[in-house]
């Protein structure tokens, strides 16, 4: 059981701990400076990216229009034999190359993610 | 309470720096203490209070819960002062001898009355984490969950830490209560 000194130091310390954080315990003379503009999104950039899309698209559809697109076999093309061939030049070891480093990637960035979130 | 930190918090959010002065105002002090009992220097805890503020003005409006204040700002201010501490260390072992120097000495505003000195230099004498735990279960607006949710421990944690801190608080300030009523 507490006696009554040590009752009396206990409420002393609670009272000057709660007042040390209650609001107006900082020191005399300390001041927060004025905060500064928040970055904004840049809505000009969006504009200049949709224009250059547009002119590309429209540059590609021209150049796509002098094609005689009609001529082309789409159904071969779209075959199964057509997209395979496309794979015929990539070499197992590049394909399971290319899954290794989308593994470790997937394993890193969730990582990186949380550290970024931490020095935030 | 948090009824308005809530509404001057949504109204921070659409820009008005009025509003966000007055939360300024409403948590310097907790803010202040906070990063001087861990940085154990009053002009670092300074840079780091402004430090603080800057960083909660910018990320604003990422803060859900309006009312959840408190707890977000303090989250904050830990994670800034730990940077801060990581940062004069590796200082330190690099040998920048002057500053470790500097730091032997706990520094306090001149300001403080006797009694807060007293106070103060018995809380340095705890471990990091009791020093935070003491300041951020002493703040009113901070129930022990959100006590815990910033320092990522739990709640049970949090009681039996802050019971064993006090009682070590308590040791070493025993016969100076006259002292501390001054």
């Amino acid at each position: 059981m507490n006696s009554l000194p040590d009752n009396r130091l206990e409420a002393t310390i609670d009272q000057l701990l709660a007042s040390s954080v209650s609001p107006g315990s900082e020191p005399e003379g300390l001041h927060i400076g004025s905060m500064p503009s928040r970055p904004e999104f840049q809505w000009m950039y969006v504009l200049y990216a949709l224009v250059g899309l547009s002119i590309s698209g429209f540059l590609i559809v021209q150049w796509l229009l002098g094609q005689h697109l009609e001529e082309i076999d789409y159904i071969h093309l779209f075959s199964l034999n057509g997209i395979t061939a496309l794979f015929s030049g990539v070499s197992s070891v590049t394909l399971a190359t290319l899954f290794g480093l989308a593994a470790a990637g997937s394993l890193i960035l969730p990582e990186k993610l949380k550290f970024m979130y931490r020095t935030l | 309470m948090n009824e308005a930190t809530a509404k001057l918090v949504k109204d921070a959010i659409k820009g008005d720096r009025d509003s966000y002065g007055i939360l300024i105002q409403n948590y310097t002090g907790f803010i202040y203490t906070m990063a001087l009992r861990m940085t154990q220097d009053h002009h670092m805890a300074e840079d780091l209070c402004q430090e603080t503020f800057i960083k909660g003005w910018i990320k604003l409006k990422s803060l859900k819960k309006h009312e959840a204040f408190p707890g977000w700002i303090a989250t904050i201010a830990r994670r800034t002062s730990l940077n801060a501490i990581d940062k004069r260390n590796r200082k330190k072992e690099v040998g920048e001898e002057e500053s470790a120097l500097e730091n032997l000495n706990p520094t306090l505003p001149p300001s403080y009355s006797p009694a807060r000195v007293i106070l103060e230099e018995a809380i340095y004498r705890l471990s990091l984490r009791d020093r935070q735990l003491i300041t951020l279960s002493y703040f009113q607006e901070l129930s022990s969950d959100e006590v815990a949710k910033i320092m990522d421990i739990s709640a049970g944690t949090v009681r039996v830490s802050l019971m064993r801190a006090r009682e070590k608080l308590k040791t070493i300030l025993k016969g100076k209560e006259n002292e501390l009523l001054t």
